[in-house]
């Protein structure tokens, strides 16, 4: 489990912390081998009962009285250590962890392994293994986070297919997605079918769903936290994969043996290289995808590391078409992400650790069309886009073992271009468009992880956050705080509140998350959106089994959420032809949003078998003025079950089986279901192509209606063989929806029919990799 | 080679673009489908709820009032249903303004429509009338207020379409000067008509796409500057084709209900487009739809 810092263990004692000289121990938790620093490893002291985690970067601090302790470094996954300590100044105990291969075996469960749901004051966090991602069965095999993530209660998939998601009743952009620290703007590709994360290099998965600390801000709904691994320093080693339509590689290694490291990892899809032979020649048309991670780490010294991580994906489609005489047509659509961050941890001493971040992000949209006809030649280009610079410092502070205590500052340059359009035309004036809104969004911070007694502990945070764009300023106080009171050492009761605000908004009409939806800022007219939500859960953990239960409930209420006006969209924001801009924010209304319900969530962490079910009961609700004739409506995606069951089975190191049903009720639509006469019937303008003298097909009511239920099976079996201790070949295959289930994708009218498309069923992939 | 960007003008470029790129998803989507197009049974699915439709708009420049009541239907109702069956013929329909001066209209078979003559109660700028209906027992009821000004000044230009000159089609520009001081919504359309040699005519609507649909918003005061197409016919005429150009200024409502109908029908079949809920203002049991004045400014221009 996540938290950094004091750890709550059950049946600890008060700690006397009276006269008695202290000293600090301090220090690294690596992985063996690779040397990658472990986040979320468990230092425990079973004499005192008392405990810590190390940080994001691997770092602990815990301050005793002096004396003769043991100290247990444990973490799931990796072999336990047990060693006495003579504590008599203060000690610096950096330590690596094996990897243990027979951590499969049931017997090995041990209830100090790792940290447990009830032993830490965090609430609505889910946390997900790479290894669990990699084993879940996923669509043509392309591994993905998101898709992963979407099987964990309260964390809804938007249409079938779609990688986009939606926590607790929010919305796609109402998501902080930050991959070491830079924010992403868009996490798709393929119009939403796969996710940008290439899960091969990933550390770390953190989501939180509520109860947020005070160091993350800026979106209402939820923090997605992903951690790129930082590079093998002992050795060079990687992994190939080739799938039905990527391949991906990874490598690592040392740059200067035990201090620099670098990584780097690919993907690619290939569909448009294995098509050009079919093609004709005077006409070309292809799509790919592709991500790239590279990321250097370098250790000055123990007190003083350097990470650059940095990633590019992009999709693209080109088409081209030659005719006679050097004639010929051209366009290409592209959309992706640049993220680039330089981190410097720096420890002060054995109780104050910094880290400080410069952060780029870039998300561009494009399309060009060319052409050349004799001797003219025309150009359009229309593109839109956002570049964040932001600096960031973060310190954490472990004064003694009942506080923790973070605190931070950062601040982001937003430049947001809503719309840039170029036209070229042999003899004719160059048109050029160009908006910009330009913001500075910051924001500072303190949290603590204070443990009140054995029982009782409570994580009271605030976030003062700033925005300008122009003359104008928002400033807003967001309290935050989180309580859990165990009720027996395995049982706990939580409860936290939230108050959120966000600056920048997704302008979306199209429902599944198409990279032409549009990135804005908070302006002077229009107001940041603000949620605060309230959380009550319960976790119970099964020590002797590996099983934890939580069950949550929760009530957002969302103020000033934008949605586009009746009619507008991307297309309407300008008049390309007089050049006139047309306000955008004319075309935005704000509203009310509404979200409640329970999630239950039962989970096996370890063992032969591992896996999940969860179950969430919702309900999402909106209201504009504007929208709706200012009546309350359920929105798209407001479901009122939805189940998954998840499970992973290794019965030996050869062999992994995994199988994951969902079931969830039908999404939204807006279908226009009644027909009338047209109400331009008699009015003294008629327009072409319009119904005008005819019949018309209307809706009075905004996602009217409500499509089937959905549900699916997917399942894979994966083939392992070693060749050594190093080197394993899988081979892996999976089918996405095994029983073809048709679900809706979008419902239309086909005469008086009632129609569906499905998309997506009966998907079998194979893969194979290569682990070097 | 047929140049294929060449022929269309900047401002629609934008519009295919996108139209071509959610042509580009479809065509995703479709390769990972298969089978995909299925035939629900929309029996227990979609509300069954009948509405009582009415729409009835009021202009100083009217020489006949009309009001349209209707009802609606499902559109999984597989009856063929003709305009006829769908007006509700059997209301009683009464406007009144503000003096209580009333006027009973009568259902006209020609126009499916509820029909007074225009001198039987005069509708006079900045007024405000008042529509009752019967209907089946129930009783709808809305009211309106006619707009104080229409649109004065216009100017328009007429010039060839890049790449489409050769084929006829032509540009017009309009630069309308906003009635000022107060927030308008407009609708442009109208005909050009070409009158033939050999007797024939024909009547064809002015194309402004979706600059039918203007309002003064962030150019209060200003000249709102649109652009239409038409296409000159090669068949010889007897006269220069004449376009018969038409400006409303309209209530907010009406504004909204007429440009919801035109965005859902123009996007009819794209699944990336939420249609529109358009806005009533008839109170009363089911009822729907829009009682809403306007003015209207018609200019005709020589389209030659």
């Amino acid at each position: 489990m996540i938290l950094h810092g004091t750890l709550k263990m059950y049946g600890q004692k008060p700690i006397n912390n009276t006269s008695e000289t202290k000293h600090t121990i301090s220090g690294y938790i690596k992985e063996t081998g690779s040397q990658e620093y472990l986040p979320t490893v468990s230092i425990y002291i079973p004499e005192k009962k008392v405990g810590t985690t190390t940080n994001d970067y691997g770092f602990y601090s815990l301050t005793l009285e002096e004396g003769t302790y043991e100290v247990v470094i444990s973490y799931i996954g990796y072999q336990t250590i047990r060693k006495q300590l003579d504590l008599q100044s203060d000690i610096v105990l950096n330590h690596t962890l094996e990897l243990d291969l027979e951590a499969l075996d049931e017997v090995i469960i041990d209830a100090n392994k790792g940290v447990n749901e009830s032993q830490v004051t965090q609430m609505s966090v889910v946390t997900m293994k790479p290894s669990e991602i990699n084993d879940i069965p996923a669509i043509l095999g392309e591994k993905d986070v998101i898709k992963a993530l979407q099987l964990m209660p309260g964390i809804q998939r938007g249409n079938e297919g779609s990688a986009g998601f939606f926590v607790r009743g929010g919305t796609p952009d109402q998501n902080l997605i930050i991959l070491d620290e830079a924010p992403v703007y868009n996490s798709n590709h393929l119009f939403g079918i796969f996710s940008v994360f290439n899960g091969d290099a990933i550390q770390s998965i953190e989501t939180y769903k509520g109860g947020f600390p005070a160091r993350f801000g800026g979106r209402l709904s939820s923090v997605l936290k992903i951690d790129m691994k930082n590079g093998n320093k002992e050795r060079f080693s990687g992994k190939a994969s080739i799938g039905l339509i990527s391949s991906s590689l990874l490598f690592e290694g040392p740059i200067n043996k035990g201090k620099t490291s670098f990584i780097f990892s690919g993907r690619r899809t290939y569909a448009d290289l294995l098509t050009i032979p079919f093609q004709p020649s005077d006409f070309k048309a292809g799509y790919y995808f592709t991500d790239l991670n590279f990321k250097v780490h370098h250790i000055f010294n123990e007190k003083n590391k350097l990470y650059w991580s940095n990633y590019f994906g992009q999709d693209k489609f080109t088409g081209s078409e030659e005719f006679e005489e050097g004639d010929d047509f051209k366009t290409r659509l592209f959309w992706g992400n640049i993220t680039s961050t330089l981190r410097w941890n720096h420890q002060f001493n054995d109780k104050f650790f910094s880290n400080t971040s410069l952060i780029f992000s870039n998300y561009n949209f494009g399309a060009e069309q060319e052409e050349k006809f004799d001797d003219e030649r025309f150009l359009f280009k229309l593109s839109s886009g956002i570049d964040d610079y932001g600096i960031k410092a973060d310190f954490d502070y472990y004064p003694n073992p009942q506080h923790s205590i973070r605190f931070g500052v950062a601040s982001t340059y937003h430049n947001f271009v809503p719309q840039q359009s170029k036209v070229r035309i042999t003899g004719e004036n160059n048109t050029d468009i160009k908006q910009k809104i330009e913001s500075v969004e910051s924001a500072a911070y303190i949290e603590d992880n204070w443990n009140i007694n054995s029982s009782l502990s409570f994580s009271p945070g605030i976030r003062f956050t700033h925005f300008q764009f122009k003359t104008k300023s928002y400033f807003n106080f967001e309290p935050r705080a989180t309580l859990s009171w165990n009720i027996k050492p395995d049982l706990a009761l939580k409860t936290s509140y939230a108050k959120m605000n966000q600056y920048i908004h997704l302008l979306s009409n199209s429902g599944i998350g198409l990279p032409t939806d549009l990135w804005v800022s908070s302006t002077d007219r229009l107001k940041p959106q603000m949620s605060q939500q309230y959380a009550l859960g319960v976790a119970k953990d099964f020590l002797d089994t590996g099983y934890s239960i939580t069950l949550e409930g929760y009530y957002k209420k969302m103020d000033d959420v934008i949605a586009y006006k009746e009619g507008a969209s991307f297309l309407l924001l300008s008049d390309l032809g007089t050049g006139q801009e047309v306000d955008w924010e004319e075309n935005i209304t704000t509203g009310e949003g509404w979200a409640y319900g329970a999630e239950l969530l039962l989970r096996k962490k370890y063992g032969k078998l591992t896996g999940w079910m969860g179950y969430t009961l919702s309900w999402s609700e909106r209201k504009f003025e504007e929208l709706n004739r200012g009546r309350k409506f359920f929105s798209r995606y407001d479901r009122r079950h939805d189940l998954s069951l998840v499970g992973i089975y290794k019965p030996n190191d050869r062999i992994t089986l995994s199988g994951s049903w969902v079931f969830s009720t039908g999404n939204n639509f807006n279908l226009p279901d009644k027909e009338t006469i047209s109400n331009a019937n008699n009015f003294p303008i008629s327009f072409p192509l319009s119904s005008s003298g005819g019949t018309t097909s209307f809706t009075t009511e905004r996602n009217n209606f409500r499509g089937e239920n959905y549900h699916r099976l997917d399942l894979g079996i994966q083939f392992h063989k070693k060749f050594s201790k190093l080197r394993e070949r899988t081979w892996a295959f999976s089918v996405y929806n095994i029983y073809g289930r048709k679900n809706p994708f979008f419902y239309f009218f086909d005469d008086s029919k009632l129609k569906k498309i499905s998309i997506l069923q009966f998907i079998p992939s194979i893969n194979y990799s290569y682990k070097f | 080679m047929k140049p294929v960007l060449l022929g269309l003008s900047k401002k629609t470029l934008k519009k295919q673009q996108m139209r071509y790129f959610n042509f580009l998803v479809l065509m995703t989507l479709s390769i990972v489908c298969s089978n995909c197009e299925t035939n629900i049974d929309a029996s227990d699915l979609l509300d069954q709820q009948q509405l009582v439709v009415i729409n009835g708009y009021l202009s100083p420049q009217d020489t006949l009032l009309k009001v349209q009541i209707s009802k609606s239907k499902s559109r999984a109702d597989s009856r063929e249903t003709t305009i006829e069956d769908l007006a509700i013929k059997n209301a009683i329909v009464v406007i009144k303004d503000e003096n209580d001066n009333e006027v009973s209209l009568t259902y006209s078979s020609v126009s499916f429509s509820y029909e007074a003559p225009a001198n039987d109660l005069p509708i006079l700028a900045g007024n405000t009338y008042f529509l009752t209906a019967m209907v089946d027992g129930n009783e709808y009821k809305s009211s309106c207020m006619i707009p104080v000004n229409k649109v004065q000044n216009i100017e328009s230009d007429i010039k060839d379409e890049p790449g489409g000159g050769e084929f006829g089609r032509r540009i017009l520009n309009l630069k309308i000067e906003d009635i000022k001081d107060e927030r308008n919504f407009y609708i442009t359309g109208g005909t050009i008509t070409h009158n033939f040699i050999d007797d024939g005519i024909s009547v064809r609507d002015l194309d402004f796409d979706f600059e039918h649909f203007a309002t003064d918003s962030n150019r209060e005061n200003a000249i709102i500057a649109l652009e239409g197409f038409f296409t000159i016919l090669s068949n010889p005429v007897s006269e220069t084709p004449k376009i018969n150009l038409k400006i409303t200024n309209n209530e907010q409502i009406l504004y909204d209900a007429l440009r919801a109908d035109f965005f859902n029908d123009y996007n009819d079949g794209d699944p990336f487009f939420e249609p529109i809920i358009a806005p009533t203002n008839i109170e009363g049991e089911n009822g729907f739809g829009v009682f809403a004045g306007y003015q209207i400014t018609e200019i005709e221009i020589d389209a030659m």
